[in-house]
């Protein structure tokens, strides 16, 4: 794009409007020029100026040469201004932002000729008329395959239902519903608590669990006084479930006088880990006191990062129990240097992620120490896969309380799995024939108020 | 400049990634100690991030109770326990018994209640599930959760025969089929996400 501006400065022009382009005509923004011969114009305005204008307008030669002098006055006042503002334009591009500075650059075009030689900054009056041209036509029509347009009319019929609004539920629905969530409370209390309180033997002992006596058989297998990595992964709200499974596998470890280091990947699993084995010394009657017989390391914070951490440098990452003690010089961890050093694993969760999460980053540094989870019953059928693989790369599964309930069974004890064992049965049972019972009432109402088409 | 420090970015990231990435498969003690610093900086991050947790928590509430907004009283009441458990725990350290008791008696009851309160509203809705929409998919669903359900308990005297062996292979065949399409989804995902983050076509730590 030329930006070659010079006023037409052959014969003189006829007023101070009149350019010409090198090589071709000026044209205005508007495509339309500006070139009129200076005679038919004179005449022109002659012939087209009413009587009532002609006196007014000035003596054309002398207006036009003071036209011209006062157009040539001010360019070259223009031309000296911003010669003087180049200095301080530079200050100022120098406190400019480096986005807007580029494009400051960018824009920044200088005149070859003409009176405006030498300003930069000036935008060129003429359009390239290659770039006039009409714009290109789309389509207004999506193009949509079958597929996303089946997938369209889902979506919209899914907010559609979201936007109606619901017919508003009448007060005595919203009591009736009540109603019933409290019976279906009071029915399922009454469950839990009828066996707890009056021992009837109303369920047989759990059904056998090939994962469970997996498990059994690696801890029976491990010599006493060996050193097991506990890990308490799980959240208080699931506590009831996740101890009763934890403590059977537990109780039987303190009887075999494991030495346990106890770790979590949740804030709050060191104090679960601390109030299981106090119940547990409680209840068995245990006196495995801190340091002595265990050592809780506290919170791992970063879940799979910091996992794998702990993995790879056990004791550059968890120097210190949660007393501040550094327990890594002291008998039963002396022996300890890497995780591969510990006789077992037991992992006990409720979410699956985290199994994953154990699985991934630090079974593969296990080499030959096995892995043992206790997992809730939720999350068993995301964890199974891992023991059901071949290798499996975890040796044992004990989940839920039907998995804490045979694992003690198996070993001739009683505890709080069996306890609660009942409970969950018959809790279980009165939830199944609720559903059952509304599932029959409901079909058979659908049934026999549909519409025949 | 920009770019630059865009460039600097994606080229500590990549060479973080490959360095721990790599540290899986060759085992080289300058590797192994340059990851476990790695790891251990990223770690120390996320630790100051539960800090900055709490710190943002206690602002809001802070802010909720200075404007006496709606539900200003609960602020107050998560401000006085945050502080109590603060104080308890710092000075008696966190195994200690009073910690334990309100371990015990305060955070494993309010969690617990809301598991339950779950288990009723379930209970709710699957007895009033048909009555919304009642069609195959629904009625196989309802009859999937009753024979595993009815399938897992042991009840005295009472066995329908060949339940528990449906219910049973029901947990452990297409379950843990849909476990593993799960598990092998996630993996790819995974797979996918770190490729393209060590490729530096997928930044999540900034623009």
């Amino acid at each position: 794009m030329s930006n070659d501006i010079k006023p037409n400065s052959g014969t003189s022009p006829e007023n101070g409007k009149e350019f010409e382009k090198s090589g071709e005509v000026q044209k205005s923004t508007t495509g339309q020029s500006f070139q009129d011969s200076s005679s038919d114009n004179e005449t022109g305005q002659e012939k087209k100026t009413p009587d009532w204008l002609v006196d007014a307008i000035p003596d054309e030669k002398t207006s036009d040469n003071v036209a011209e002098k006062s157009l040539m006055q001010d360019f070259q006042e223009d031309v000296e201004e911003s010669a003087d503002d180049q200095s301080d334009r530079e200050v100022e591009e120098k406190d400019l932002p480096e986005p807007v500075k580029g494009e400051r650059e960018e824009d920044t075009i200088e005149v070859q000729a003409g009176p405006l030689v030498g300003v930069e900054g000036v935008l060129p009056v003429e359009l390239d008329p290659f770039f006039i041209h009409e714009p290109v036509r789309r389509s207004i029509k999506l193009q949509v395959t079958k597929t996303q347009e089946t997938q369209a009319l889902l979506l919209d019929q899914m907010i559609k239902g979201e936007i109606e609004s619901q017919p508003e539920v009448t007060q005595s629905k919203a009591v009736s519903n009540n109603i019933l969530r409290i019976g279906i409370a009071i029915f399922l209390l009454v469950s839990i608590l009828l066996p707890l309180s009056t021992r009837l033997p109303v369920t047989v002992t759990p059904p056998v669990s090939r994962d469970s006596v997996s498990a059994n058989q690696l801890i029976e297998s491990i010599s006493d006084g060996a050193t097991v990595l506990l890990t308490v992964d799980y959240e208080p709200g699931l506590s009831a479930e996740m101890d009763a499974a934890l403590a059977s596998v537990v109780d039987r470890m303190m009887m075999k006088d494991f030495y346990l280091v106890l770790v979590s990947t949740v804030p709050t699993g060191p104090v679960q880990a601390e109030r299981l084995l106090v119940l547990l010394n409680q209840r068995g009657g245990y006196q495995y006191e801190s340091s002595e017989n265990y050592t809780n390391l506290g919170y791992i914070p970063g879940g799979p990062i910091g996992l794998l951490n702990f993995a790879e440098a056990p004791r550059q990452v968890m120097p210190y129990d949660l007393d501040g003690n550094a327990v890594w010089y002291s008998p039963p961890m002396q022996t300890i240097s890497s995780i591969s050093d510990f006789n077992l694993v037991v992992v006990a969760t409720e979410n699956p992620d985290r199994a994953r999460s154990w699985v991934e980053q630090v079974q593969p540094k296990l080499g030959n120490t096995p892995i043992i989870m206790v997992v809730s019953r939720q999350a068993e059928p995301l964890v199974r896969p891992y023991y059901g693989s071949e290798p499996s790369q975890i040796q044992g599964l004990v989940s839920g309380f039907g998995g804490g309930a045979f694992y003690l069974s198996s070993n001739a004890q009683a505890g709080s799995s069996s306890m609660y064992w009942s409970s969950i049965n018959l809790a279980l049972i009165a939830g199944g024939l609720l559903m059952l019972i509304g599932a029959v009432m409901y079909t058979g109402k659908s049934l026999i108020t549909r519409k025949p088409e | 400049m920009r770019q630059l420090k865009t460039s600097i970015v994606v080229a500590i990231a990549v060479i973080t990634g490959i360095i721990v990435l790599v540290g899986y498969f060759i085992e080289l003690p300058v590797l192994k100690n340059l990851r476990i610093m790695l790891l251990h900086f990223a770690v120390i991050l996320i630790a100051v991030t539960l800090i900055v947790g709490v710190v943002n928590l206690v602002q809001v509430h802070w802010k909720k109770i200075q404007n006496r907004q709606s539900g200003g009283v609960y602020s107050l009441i998560l401000l006085i326990s945050l502080l109590v458990t603060i104080i308890v725990v710092g000075y008696f350290g966190p195994t200690s018994t009073p910690s334990l008791w309100i371990f015990s008696n305060i955070q494993i009851p309010i969690a617990s209640s809301l598991i339950a309160v779950l288990t009723v509203v379930l209970i709710f809705t699957g007895i009033r599930l048909l009555k919304r929409g009642f069609n195959f998919f629904s009625l196989l669903f309802m009859v999937t959760v009753l024979i595993v359900i009815l399938g897992t308990v042991s009840f005295q005297g009472f066995r329908i025969p060949g339940l528990r062996e449906l219910s049973t292979w029901i947990t452990h065949v297409p379950a843990v089929g849909g476990a593993r399409g799960i598990l092998l989804g996630v993996a790819l995902g995974t797979i996918a996400t770190g490729m393209r983050v060590l490729m530096g076509s997928d930044r999540p730590y900034g623009r």
